[in-house]
Protein backbone atom coordinates (compact mmCIF):
# COMPACT_ATOMS: atom_id res chain seq x y z
CA UNK A 1 0.00 0.00 0.00
CA UNK A 2 1.41 3.41 -0.53
CA UNK A 3 1.01 6.47 0.84
CA UNK A 4 -1.69 7.94 -1.33
CA UNK A 5 -4.10 5.02 -0.40
CA UNK A 6 -3.49 4.96 2.93
CA UNK A 7 -4.59 9.02 2.41
CA UNK A 8 -7.48 8.70 0.58
CA UNK A 9 -8.70 5.48 2.89
CA UNK A 10 -8.17 7.70 6.04
CA UNK A 11 -9.76 10.72 3.95
CA UNK A 12 -13.13 9.11 3.18
CA UNK A 13 -13.66 7.87 6.65
CA UNK A 14 -13.29 11.43 8.03
CA UNK A 15 -15.33 12.41 5.71
CA UNK A 16 -18.32 9.78 5.68
CA UNK A 17 -17.76 9.34 9.39
CA UNK A 18 -16.66 12.86 10.60
CA UNK A 19 -17.96 15.16 8.98
CA UNK A 20 -16.96 18.63 9.61
CA UNK A 21 -19.41 21.26 7.30
CA UNK A 22 -16.67 24.09 8.72
CA UNK A 23 -14.02 23.02 6.76
CA UNK A 24 -12.17 21.93 3.83
CA UNK A 25 -10.39 18.85 4.54
CA UNK A 26 -6.70 18.70 2.93
CA UNK A 27 -3.77 16.97 3.27
CA UNK A 28 -2.49 19.73 5.40
CA UNK A 29 -6.04 20.63 7.83
CA UNK A 30 -5.36 20.78 11.30
CA UNK A 31 -7.22 18.15 12.90
CA UNK A 32 -6.59 18.59 16.31
CA UNK A 33 -8.22 22.16 16.54
CA UNK A 34 -10.56 22.19 13.12
CA UNK A 35 -11.62 19.34 12.33
CA UNK A 36 -12.19 16.97 15.51
CA UNK A 37 -15.26 18.39 17.26
CA UNK A 38 -14.40 17.09 20.35
CA UNK A 39 -12.24 14.14 21.99
CA UNK A 40 -14.05 11.19 20.79
CA UNK A 41 -12.58 12.12 17.68
CA UNK A 42 -9.53 10.91 18.24
CA UNK A 43 -10.62 7.98 20.09
CA UNK A 44 -12.66 7.00 16.73
CA UNK A 45 -9.96 7.63 14.43
CA UNK A 46 -7.79 5.61 16.30
CA UNK A 47 -10.50 2.50 16.60
CA UNK A 48 -10.45 3.19 12.54
CA UNK A 49 -6.97 2.61 11.97
CA UNK A 50 -6.12 -0.55 14.03
CA UNK A 51 -9.01 -1.98 12.52
CA UNK A 52 -8.42 -0.96 8.73
CA UNK A 53 -4.81 -1.41 8.43
CA UNK A 54 -4.31 -3.82 10.91
CA UNK A 55 -1.71 -2.48 13.58
CA UNK A 56 -1.74 -1.49 17.07
CA UNK A 57 -1.26 2.05 18.12
CA UNK A 58 0.09 2.56 21.28
CA UNK A 59 0.51 5.51 24.24
CA UNK A 60 3.13 7.35 23.16
CA UNK A 61 2.29 7.38 19.32
CA UNK A 62 -1.00 9.03 19.96
CA UNK A 63 0.71 12.55 19.69
CA UNK A 64 -0.18 16.03 18.14
CA UNK A 65 2.70 15.18 16.01
CA UNK A 66 1.22 11.60 14.03
CA UNK A 67 -2.42 13.22 14.54
CA UNK A 68 -1.66 16.31 13.39
CA UNK A 69 -3.25 16.55 10.09
CA UNK A 70 -3.83 13.51 7.17
CA UNK A 71 -0.40 13.82 6.14
CA UNK A 72 1.05 12.73 9.08
CA UNK A 73 -1.09 10.62 10.30
CA UNK A 74 -0.63 8.77 6.53
CA UNK A 75 3.20 8.67 7.02
CA UNK A 76 2.78 7.33 10.43
CA UNK A 77 0.70 4.04 9.43
CA UNK A 78 3.03 3.97 6.40
CA UNK A 79 5.67 3.41 8.52
CA UNK A 80 4.24 1.15 11.02
CA UNK A 81 3.16 -1.45 7.61
CA UNK B 1 -13.02 28.28 54.12
CA UNK B 2 -13.19 25.03 51.59
CA UNK B 3 -9.51 25.57 51.47
CA UNK B 4 -8.40 24.67 55.04
CA UNK B 5 -10.82 21.54 54.94
CA UNK B 6 -9.13 20.34 51.95
CA UNK B 7 -5.47 21.75 52.17
CA UNK B 8 -4.77 22.88 55.32
CA UNK B 9 -6.71 20.60 57.89
CA UNK B 10 -4.52 17.61 56.35
CA UNK B 11 -0.76 19.25 56.69
CA UNK B 12 -0.51 19.36 60.61
CA UNK B 13 -0.55 15.26 60.97
CA UNK B 14 1.21 14.20 57.85
CA UNK B 15 3.09 16.64 55.80
CA UNK B 16 4.48 14.30 52.85
CA UNK B 17 0.88 12.90 52.52
CA UNK B 18 0.63 12.92 48.38
CA UNK B 19 -1.89 15.00 46.54
CA UNK B 20 -1.26 15.34 43.38
CA UNK B 21 0.84 13.21 40.64
CA UNK B 22 2.87 13.38 37.73
CA UNK B 23 3.53 9.95 36.76
CA UNK B 24 5.64 8.69 39.93
CA UNK B 25 6.71 11.75 41.22
CA UNK B 26 4.54 13.58 43.78
CA UNK B 27 3.55 16.83 45.43
CA UNK B 28 2.13 16.12 48.63
CA UNK B 29 -0.31 18.38 50.94
CA UNK B 30 2.18 20.43 52.31
CA UNK B 31 3.86 20.93 48.31
CA UNK B 32 0.43 22.34 47.51
CA UNK B 33 -0.23 25.03 50.51
CA UNK B 34 3.17 25.99 49.92
CA UNK B 35 2.44 26.96 46.40
CA UNK B 36 -1.26 28.23 46.57
CA UNK B 37 0.51 30.18 49.35
CA UNK B 38 3.12 31.57 46.59
CA UNK B 39 0.32 32.18 43.82
CA UNK B 40 -2.36 33.64 46.54
CA UNK B 41 0.40 36.48 47.61
CA UNK B 42 1.53 37.22 44.08
CA UNK B 43 -2.32 37.26 42.59
CA UNK B 44 -3.21 39.51 45.97
CA UNK B 45 -0.56 42.08 44.51
CA UNK B 46 -2.51 42.17 40.82
CA UNK B 47 -5.06 44.13 42.97
CA UNK B 48 -7.21 41.36 43.33
CA UNK B 49 -9.85 41.01 45.95
CA UNK B 50 -12.56 39.21 47.97
CA UNK B 51 -15.46 38.62 45.44
CA UNK B 52 -13.16 39.82 42.00
CA UNK B 53 -13.82 37.17 39.69
CA UNK B 54 -11.09 35.76 37.82
CA UNK B 55 -11.32 33.66 34.55
CA UNK B 56 -9.31 30.06 34.31
CA UNK B 57 -8.99 29.39 30.92
CA UNK B 58 -6.68 26.30 31.44
CA UNK B 59 -6.62 22.73 30.27
CA UNK B 60 -6.60 20.13 32.74
CA UNK B 61 -3.12 20.32 34.21
CA UNK B 62 -1.66 20.77 38.04
CA UNK B 63 -2.29 24.57 37.39
CA UNK B 64 -5.54 24.22 36.94
CA UNK B 65 -6.41 22.86 40.57
CA UNK B 66 -3.46 24.90 42.13
CA UNK B 67 -5.22 28.05 40.52
CA UNK B 68 -8.15 27.22 41.58
CA UNK B 69 -6.96 26.50 45.30
CA UNK B 70 -5.43 29.56 45.30
CA UNK B 71 -8.35 31.59 44.26
CA UNK B 72 -10.34 29.43 47.01
CA UNK B 73 -7.85 30.85 49.65
CA UNK B 74 -8.22 34.59 48.66
CA UNK B 75 -12.61 34.66 48.45
CA UNK B 76 -11.54 35.37 44.48
CA UNK B 77 -14.53 33.75 42.60
CA UNK B 78 -13.21 31.39 39.81
CA UNK B 79 -14.88 31.52 36.55
CA UNK B 80 -13.90 28.37 34.58
CA UNK B 81 -13.99 28.48 30.67
CA UNK B 82 -12.96 25.27 28.25
CA UNK B 83 -9.64 25.90 26.91
CA UNK B 84 -11.56 25.20 23.80
CA UNK B 85 -13.59 27.99 23.88
CA UNK B 86 -14.70 30.00 21.16
CA UNK B 87 -13.73 33.90 20.80
CA UNK B 88 -17.08 34.81 21.45
CA UNK B 89 -17.74 32.97 24.17
CA UNK B 90 -14.63 34.46 26.11
CA UNK B 91 -15.68 37.70 25.58
CA UNK B 92 -18.91 37.09 26.59
CA UNK B 93 -17.85 35.85 29.54
CA UNK B 94 -15.15 38.60 30.29
CA UNK B 95 -18.03 41.22 29.83
CA UNK B 96 -21.17 39.32 31.63
CA UNK B 97 -18.42 38.76 34.88
CA UNK B 98 -16.38 42.08 34.73
CA UNK B 99 -12.82 39.75 35.01
CA UNK B 100 -10.66 41.45 36.37
CA UNK B 101 -7.86 38.96 34.78
CA UNK B 102 -7.35 35.44 32.66
CA UNK B 103 -5.35 33.20 33.94
CA UNK B 104 -4.04 29.98 31.40
CA UNK B 105 -2.19 27.31 30.42
CA UNK B 106 -3.33 26.07 26.56
CA UNK B 107 -1.97 24.08 24.35
CA UNK B 108 -3.73 25.05 21.24
CA UNK B 109 -2.42 27.32 18.26
CA UNK B 110 -5.56 29.40 18.46
CA UNK B 111 -4.48 33.18 19.55
CA UNK B 112 -7.14 34.71 21.89
CA UNK B 113 -7.31 38.39 21.64
CA UNK B 114 -8.24 39.19 25.19
CA UNK B 115 -9.21 42.55 26.47
CA UNK B 116 -8.61 42.39 29.89
CA UNK B 117 -4.71 41.44 31.40
CA UNK B 118 -3.87 37.63 31.35
CA UNK B 119 -0.93 35.84 32.94
CA UNK B 120 0.40 32.53 31.90
CA UNK B 121 -0.36 29.66 34.67
CA UNK B 122 3.02 27.43 34.72
CA UNK B 123 3.93 24.65 37.29
CA UNK B 124 7.68 23.03 37.87
CA UNK B 125 6.51 20.22 39.38
CA UNK B 126 10.06 18.55 39.94
CA UNK B 127 11.22 22.15 41.55
CA UNK B 128 7.59 22.52 43.12
CA UNK B 129 7.38 26.12 42.09
CA UNK B 130 4.81 27.86 40.62
CA UNK B 131 5.61 30.72 37.58
CA UNK B 132 3.09 33.31 36.29
CA UNK B 133 4.25 34.83 33.01
CA UNK B 134 7.40 33.27 33.32
CA UNK B 135 8.47 34.73 36.58
CA UNK B 136 9.02 32.58 39.40
CA UNK B 137 7.45 33.20 42.05
CA UNK B 138 9.16 34.07 45.44
CA UNK B 139 8.45 31.68 48.49
CA UNK B 140 5.91 33.32 51.23
CA UNK B 141 5.79 32.00 54.47
CA UNK B 142 3.13 34.33 55.90
CA UNK B 143 -0.60 33.30 55.89
CA UNK B 144 -3.00 34.94 54.57
CA UNK B 145 -5.74 36.01 56.28
CA UNK B 146 -9.02 36.86 54.53
CA UNK B 147 -12.17 35.88 56.19
CA UNK B 148 -14.01 33.08 54.25
CA UNK B 149 -17.11 31.84 55.25
CA UNK B 150 -19.22 28.88 53.66
CA UNK B 151 -21.57 31.28 52.17
CA UNK B 152 -19.18 32.89 49.86
CA UNK B 153 -19.24 32.13 46.30
CA UNK B 154 -15.92 30.37 45.04
CA UNK B 155 -16.81 29.48 41.44
CA UNK B 156 -19.82 30.53 38.58
CA UNK B 157 -19.62 27.80 36.20
CA UNK B 158 -20.85 28.82 33.38
CA UNK B 159 -23.36 26.20 31.82
CA UNK B 160 -22.69 24.81 27.75
CA UNK B 161 -25.75 26.90 26.71
CA UNK B 162 -27.96 24.60 24.95
CA UNK B 163 -30.73 27.45 24.66
CA UNK B 164 -29.14 30.89 24.22
CA UNK B 165 -26.17 32.70 26.08
CA UNK B 166 -24.63 30.59 28.72
CA UNK B 167 -25.67 30.82 32.46
CA UNK B 168 -23.82 31.20 35.53
CA UNK B 169 -24.10 29.05 38.06
CA UNK B 170 -23.41 30.68 41.28
CA UNK B 171 -21.65 27.82 43.61
CA UNK B 172 -20.81 29.11 47.18
CA UNK B 173 -18.34 27.13 49.57
CA UNK B 174 -20.87 25.62 51.11
CA UNK B 175 -22.35 24.19 47.60
CA UNK B 176 -18.89 22.76 46.84
CA UNK B 177 -18.15 21.50 49.94
CA UNK B 178 -21.42 19.37 50.39
CA UNK B 179 -21.48 17.95 46.85
CA UNK B 180 -17.60 16.65 47.67
CA UNK B 181 -18.48 15.47 50.36
CA UNK B 182 -21.81 13.57 49.10
CA UNK B 183 -19.37 11.91 46.54
CA UNK B 184 -16.62 10.72 49.19
CA UNK B 185 -19.36 9.20 51.75
CA UNK B 186 -22.37 7.79 49.16
CA UNK B 187 -19.43 6.02 47.25
CA UNK B 188 -17.19 5.45 49.91
CA UNK B 189 -13.46 7.04 49.20
CA UNK B 190 -10.93 5.99 51.41
CA UNK B 191 -7.51 7.70 52.39
CA UNK B 192 -6.22 5.01 49.81
CA UNK B 193 -8.41 6.63 46.91
CA UNK B 194 -6.25 7.68 43.48
CA UNK B 195 -8.32 9.56 41.08
CA UNK B 196 -7.78 9.41 37.31
CA UNK B 197 -9.36 13.15 36.21
CA UNK B 198 -10.52 12.81 32.28
CA UNK B 199 -13.04 14.96 32.00
CA UNK B 200 -12.67 18.52 31.87
CA UNK B 201 -12.52 20.32 35.03
CA UNK B 202 -13.92 23.57 34.10
CA UNK B 203 -17.54 21.67 34.12
CA UNK B 204 -19.48 20.43 37.61
CA UNK B 205 -18.89 16.78 36.65
CA UNK B 206 -14.83 17.20 36.44
CA UNK B 207 -14.47 18.85 39.32
CA UNK B 208 -16.48 18.12 41.64
CA UNK B 209 -14.46 15.10 42.29
CA UNK B 210 -11.03 16.49 42.68
CA UNK B 211 -12.42 18.29 46.11
CA UNK B 212 -14.37 14.54 47.24
CA UNK B 213 -10.78 13.24 46.59
CA UNK B 214 -9.12 15.29 48.86
CA UNK B 215 -11.65 14.96 51.53
CA UNK B 216 -10.68 12.24 52.37
CA UNK B 217 -6.74 12.81 51.83
CA UNK B 218 -6.79 10.74 48.31
CA UNK B 219 -4.87 11.66 45.33
CA UNK B 220 -5.14 12.64 41.72
CA UNK B 221 -3.37 12.05 38.97
CA UNK B 222 -4.71 14.04 35.63
CA UNK B 223 -4.97 11.74 32.38
CA UNK B 224 -2.72 13.47 30.23
CA UNK B 225 -2.23 14.28 26.08
CA UNK B 226 -5.01 13.25 23.37
CA UNK B 227 -7.56 11.26 25.16
CA UNK B 228 -7.65 7.38 24.01
CA UNK B 229 -9.35 4.37 25.23
CA UNK B 230 -5.62 2.83 25.02
CA UNK B 231 -4.31 6.16 27.57
CA UNK B 232 -7.21 5.60 29.82
CA UNK B 233 -6.27 1.86 30.13
CA UNK B 234 -2.76 2.62 30.43
CA UNK B 235 -2.76 5.18 33.18
CA UNK B 236 -5.15 3.07 35.37
CA UNK B 237 -2.87 0.13 35.33
CA UNK B 238 0.85 1.75 35.90
CA UNK B 239 -0.68 4.00 38.32
CA UNK B 240 -3.26 1.72 40.11
CA UNK B 241 -5.99 4.57 39.89
CA UNK B 242 -8.82 3.32 41.85
CA UNK B 243 -11.35 5.74 40.65
CA UNK B 244 -12.66 7.75 37.83
CA UNK B 245 -15.54 9.76 37.21
CA UNK B 246 -16.99 9.06 33.22
CA UNK B 247 -19.57 10.08 30.79
CA UNK B 248 -20.95 7.09 28.55
CA UNK B 249 -19.57 7.44 25.17
CA UNK B 250 -15.91 6.76 26.41
CA UNK B 251 -17.12 3.89 28.90
CA UNK B 252 -19.45 2.69 25.35
CA UNK B 253 -15.83 2.88 23.70
CA UNK B 254 -14.86 0.98 26.13
CA UNK B 255 -17.17 -1.59 25.94
CA UNK B 256 -16.20 -2.20 22.37
CA UNK B 257 -12.33 -3.45 23.04
CA UNK B 258 -11.69 -6.65 24.28
CA UNK B 259 -13.23 -7.78 27.26
CA UNK B 260 -9.77 -9.46 28.22
CA UNK B 261 -7.71 -6.50 27.28
CA UNK B 262 -9.98 -4.11 29.74
CA UNK B 263 -10.29 -6.17 32.64
CA UNK B 264 -6.70 -7.23 33.04
CA UNK B 265 -6.19 -3.20 33.18
CA UNK B 266 -8.64 -2.41 35.15
CA UNK B 267 -8.36 -4.46 37.92
CA UNK B 268 -7.72 -1.52 40.27
CA UNK B 269 -10.74 0.15 40.07
CA UNK B 270 -12.62 0.00 43.38
CA UNK B 271 -15.03 2.90 42.11
CA UNK B 272 -16.45 3.93 38.49
CA UNK B 273 -19.15 6.67 38.78
CA UNK B 274 -21.22 7.23 35.31
CA UNK B 275 -22.94 10.24 35.03
CA UNK B 276 -24.51 13.43 33.22
CA UNK B 277 -26.60 11.25 29.97
CA UNK B 278 -28.17 7.73 30.14
CA UNK B 279 -27.41 4.74 30.22
CA UNK B 280 -29.21 1.06 29.97
CA UNK B 281 -29.68 -1.65 32.52
CA UNK B 282 -27.36 -4.26 29.66
CA UNK B 283 -24.51 -1.90 29.52
CA UNK B 284 -24.49 -1.31 33.13
CA UNK B 285 -24.22 -5.26 33.64
CA UNK B 286 -21.32 -5.16 30.90
CA UNK B 287 -19.54 -2.57 32.72
CA UNK B 288 -20.08 -5.15 35.65
CA UNK B 289 -18.39 -8.00 34.19
CA UNK B 290 -15.44 -5.91 33.02
CA UNK B 291 -15.04 -3.82 35.81
CA UNK B 292 -15.12 -7.17 38.22
CA UNK B 293 -14.00 -5.38 41.24
CA UNK B 294 -15.38 -1.96 41.45
CA UNK B 295 -18.55 -0.87 42.43
CA UNK B 296 -20.53 1.45 39.66
CA UNK B 297 -22.39 4.44 40.80
CA UNK B 298 -25.02 6.10 38.27
CA UNK B 299 -25.74 10.15 39.32
CA UNK B 300 -28.10 12.19 38.59
CA UNK B 301 -27.50 16.23 38.76
CA UNK B 302 -26.52 19.27 37.04
CA UNK B 303 -24.55 22.00 37.06
CA UNK B 304 -27.13 23.88 39.76
CA UNK B 305 -27.37 20.80 41.93
CA UNK B 306 -24.23 18.18 41.76
CA UNK B 307 -24.53 14.84 42.41
CA UNK B 308 -28.40 15.36 43.90
CA UNK B 309 -29.45 11.91 43.21
CA UNK B 310 -26.88 8.75 42.86
CA UNK B 311 -27.38 4.73 42.63
CA UNK B 312 -25.10 2.54 44.37
CA UNK B 313 -25.52 -0.51 41.39
CA UNK B 314 -23.71 -2.82 43.87
CA UNK B 315 -26.47 -2.23 46.56
CA UNK B 316 -29.48 -2.07 44.62
CA UNK B 317 -29.11 -4.69 41.62
CA UNK B 318 -32.78 -4.23 41.07
CA UNK B 319 -32.92 -0.65 40.45
CA UNK B 320 -30.48 -0.09 37.86
CA UNK B 321 -33.27 1.80 35.51
CA UNK B 322 -33.39 4.63 38.11
CA UNK B 323 -30.31 6.69 38.70
CA UNK B 324 -30.92 6.28 42.68
CA UNK B 325 -31.95 7.63 45.72
CA UNK B 326 -31.46 11.30 47.39
CA UNK B 327 -28.03 12.34 48.31
CA UNK B 328 -27.25 13.43 51.91
CA UNK B 329 -29.21 16.93 52.32
CA UNK B 330 -31.35 16.88 49.35
CA UNK B 331 -34.70 17.53 49.04
CA UNK B 332 -36.73 16.54 46.29
CA UNK B 333 -40.39 16.82 44.69
CA UNK B 334 -42.27 15.80 41.56
CA UNK B 335 -44.52 18.75 40.58
CA UNK B 336 -47.03 19.05 37.78
CA UNK B 337 -47.33 22.00 35.92
CA UNK B 338 -49.33 24.14 38.73
CA UNK B 339 -46.20 23.23 40.87
CA UNK B 340 -48.69 20.87 43.22
CA UNK B 341 -46.39 18.23 44.26
CA UNK B 342 -47.29 15.03 42.79
CA UNK B 343 -47.77 11.56 45.01
CA UNK B 344 -44.86 9.10 44.49
CA UNK B 345 -45.23 6.99 40.97
CA UNK B 346 -46.38 9.99 39.36
CA UNK B 347 -44.07 11.49 36.67
CA UNK B 348 -43.63 15.42 36.46
CA UNK B 349 -40.88 17.64 36.88
CA UNK B 350 -38.00 17.41 39.75
CA UNK B 351 -37.36 19.93 41.82
CA UNK B 352 -34.72 19.99 43.95
CA UNK B 353 -33.34 21.92 47.18
CA UNK B 354 -30.32 20.65 49.23
CA UNK B 355 -26.86 22.44 50.66
CA UNK B 356 -25.21 21.54 47.30
CA UNK B 357 -27.73 23.31 45.24
CA UNK B 358 -27.56 26.91 44.01
CA UNK B 359 -29.79 29.61 44.72
CA UNK B 360 -29.32 32.13 41.78
CA UNK B 361 -27.91 32.91 38.33
CA UNK B 362 -25.02 35.31 37.62
CA UNK B 363 -26.38 38.52 36.73
CA UNK B 364 -29.66 36.95 35.86
CA UNK B 365 -33.16 36.33 37.31
CA UNK B 366 -34.92 33.38 35.87
CA UNK B 367 -38.45 33.44 37.79
CA UNK B 368 -39.19 29.97 36.12
CA UNK B 369 -35.86 28.27 38.01
CA UNK B 370 -36.40 28.84 41.43
CA UNK B 371 -39.52 28.82 43.34
CA UNK B 372 -40.06 28.46 47.23
CA UNK B 373 -36.05 28.00 47.77
CA UNK B 374 -36.69 24.57 45.33
CA UNK B 375 -34.42 24.61 41.95
CA UNK B 376 -36.98 23.44 39.32
CA UNK B 377 -34.51 21.04 37.45
CA UNK B 378 -36.40 21.30 33.95
CA UNK B 379 -35.83 17.55 34.26
CA UNK B 380 -39.01 15.24 34.19
CA UNK B 381 -38.89 11.22 36.55
CA UNK B 382 -40.81 9.31 38.65
CA UNK B 383 -40.05 8.66 42.08
CA UNK B 384 -41.33 5.37 43.45
CA UNK B 385 -42.27 4.23 46.54
CA UNK B 386 -38.55 3.51 47.74
CA UNK B 387 -37.67 6.74 47.16
CA UNK B 388 -35.75 5.69 43.92
CA UNK B 389 -35.64 8.00 40.50
CA UNK B 390 -35.99 7.26 37.47
CA UNK B 391 -34.98 10.21 35.14
CA UNK B 392 -37.43 10.68 31.83
CA UNK B 393 -35.91 13.31 30.13
CA UNK B 394 -35.20 17.29 29.15
CA UNK B 395 -38.33 19.27 29.22
CA UNK B 396 -36.92 20.48 25.86
CA UNK B 397 -36.40 16.89 24.27
CA UNK B 398 -40.07 15.85 25.45
CA UNK B 399 -41.61 14.80 22.46
CA UNK B 400 -45.20 15.12 22.20
CA UNK B 401 -46.25 12.66 19.22
CA UNK B 402 -50.02 13.53 18.84
CA UNK B 403 -50.89 14.10 22.10
CA UNK B 404 -48.41 11.05 23.71
CA UNK B 405 -45.52 13.10 25.87
CA UNK B 406 -42.60 10.72 26.04
CA UNK B 407 -38.56 11.44 26.96
CA UNK B 408 -35.83 10.57 24.13
CA UNK B 409 -34.15 8.77 27.29
CA UNK B 410 -37.23 6.74 28.04
CA UNK B 411 -36.73 5.17 24.49
CA UNK B 412 -33.14 4.81 24.62
CA UNK B 413 -33.27 3.21 28.22
CA UNK B 414 -35.96 0.91 27.13
CA UNK B 415 -34.48 -0.39 23.69
CA UNK B 416 -31.14 -0.88 24.93
CA UNK B 417 -28.13 -1.64 22.80
CA UNK B 418 -28.91 -2.88 19.35
CA UNK B 419 -27.10 -5.64 17.48
CA UNK B 420 -25.61 -4.34 14.08
CA UNK B 421 -25.88 -0.82 16.09
CA UNK B 422 -22.50 1.13 16.83
CA UNK B 423 -25.24 3.99 18.07
CA UNK B 424 -28.34 5.71 18.33
CA UNK B 425 -29.85 8.31 19.29
CA UNK B 426 -33.94 9.07 19.60
CA UNK B 427 -35.41 12.84 18.56
CA UNK B 428 -38.41 14.53 18.31
CA UNK B 429 -38.80 16.02 14.54
CA UNK B 430 -41.65 18.24 13.39
CA UNK B 431 -44.40 15.55 11.81
CA UNK B 432 -43.95 16.63 8.01
CA UNK B 433 -47.46 15.56 7.21
CA UNK B 434 -48.66 18.00 10.05
CA UNK B 435 -51.11 15.18 11.78
CA UNK B 436 -49.02 14.21 15.39
CA UNK B 437 -46.96 17.48 15.86
CA UNK B 438 -43.96 15.76 16.54
CA UNK B 439 -42.68 12.10 15.40
CA UNK B 440 -40.09 9.62 17.09
CA UNK B 441 -37.07 9.36 14.88
CA UNK B 442 -34.13 7.55 15.74
CA UNK B 443 -30.53 8.24 13.78
CA UNK B 444 -28.74 5.42 14.32
CA UNK B 445 -24.69 4.42 13.53
CA UNK B 446 -24.58 0.94 11.88
CA UNK B 447 -22.00 -0.92 12.62
CA UNK B 448 -21.71 -2.49 9.14
CA UNK B 449 -23.47 0.64 7.01
CA UNK B 450 -23.33 -1.94 3.53
CA UNK B 451 -25.47 -4.99 5.54
CA UNK B 452 -27.30 -2.77 7.41
CA UNK B 453 -31.64 -1.74 7.06
CA UNK B 454 -33.52 0.16 8.85
CA UNK B 455 -35.75 -2.65 8.60
CA UNK B 456 -33.94 -4.08 11.14
CA UNK B 457 -33.95 -1.38 13.60
CA UNK B 458 -37.73 -1.61 13.69
CA UNK B 459 -37.98 -5.01 13.84
CA UNK B 460 -36.20 -4.82 17.24
CA UNK B 461 -37.99 -1.43 18.06
CA UNK B 462 -41.35 -3.27 17.83
CA UNK B 463 -40.24 -5.71 19.99
CA UNK B 464 -39.57 -3.71 23.15
CA UNK B 465 -41.63 -0.03 22.95
CA UNK B 466 -45.38 0.66 22.84
CA UNK B 467 -46.43 1.71 19.41
CA UNK B 468 -46.30 5.62 20.50
CA UNK B 469 -42.60 5.31 21.12
CA UNK B 470 -41.33 2.92 17.72
CA UNK B 471 -39.38 5.66 15.85
CA UNK B 472 -41.36 6.58 12.45
CA UNK B 473 -38.27 7.75 10.67
CA UNK B 474 -34.90 5.60 10.85
CA UNK B 475 -31.92 8.02 9.55
CA UNK B 476 -28.77 6.30 8.96
CA UNK B 477 -25.64 8.91 9.90
CA UNK B 478 -22.19 8.60 10.03
CA UNK B 479 -21.73 9.75 13.51
CA UNK B 480 -23.56 11.59 16.34
CA UNK B 481 -22.20 14.95 17.29
CA UNK B 482 -21.57 15.64 21.36
CA UNK B 483 -22.09 18.57 23.48
CA UNK B 484 -18.55 19.44 25.22
CA UNK B 485 -19.80 17.42 28.39
CA UNK B 486 -19.98 14.50 25.98
CA UNK B 487 -23.51 13.90 25.89
CA UNK B 488 -25.03 13.32 22.15
CA UNK B 489 -26.08 17.06 21.31
CA UNK B 490 -29.99 15.73 19.69
CA UNK B 491 -30.11 19.36 18.44
CA UNK B 492 -27.29 19.37 16.50
CA UNK B 493 -28.16 16.06 15.20
CA UNK B 494 -31.66 16.76 13.88
CA UNK B 495 -30.14 20.05 12.36
CA UNK B 496 -27.69 17.84 10.39
CA UNK B 497 -29.34 15.29 9.54
CA UNK B 498 -33.04 15.83 9.38
CA UNK B 499 -34.15 18.11 6.26
CA UNK B 500 -37.15 19.69 7.14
Amino acid sequence: MNIDEIKNKIKSFLINEMPNNDFELNDSTDLLNEWFLDSFGIINTIMFLETEFSISVSRSEINGDNFANLNSISVYILNKL
Amino acid sequence: MLYEKLILSKIKNNSDLPCLWLENDYLSYENINNICLNLSNELLSLNLSKGDRVILLIKNSPEYIITFLSLLKLGVIAVPIDHNSSQDRINYLIENTNAKIILYKIDNKIEYDISIPKYEIKLDFLEKQIFLDNKKLAQKNSEINIEITEEDTAVIMFSSGSSGRPKGVILKHRNLFQSASNVSSVMNFSDKHKELVINPMCHSGGWQRIPATLIVNGSIHIYDGLLSTIGILEDIKKYEITGFFSTPPILRALLNIKKDTVCENVKSIKILEIGSASFSEVEIENLQKIFKNANIFIHYGLTESSRAFILDTNKYPNKLKTVGKESPTVKSQIVDENFNFLPKNNSGQIIIKGNQTTENYWNLYEEEKFRDGWLLTGDYGVIDDDGFLTYLGRKDDMINFGGFHFFPDEVEKELGPIEGVKKYTISGVKDLKGVMGQVPAAFVVPEDPDNWTQKNFIINAKKSLPSHMIPRHVIQVPDLPLTSSGKVDRKNTVLLYYKQ
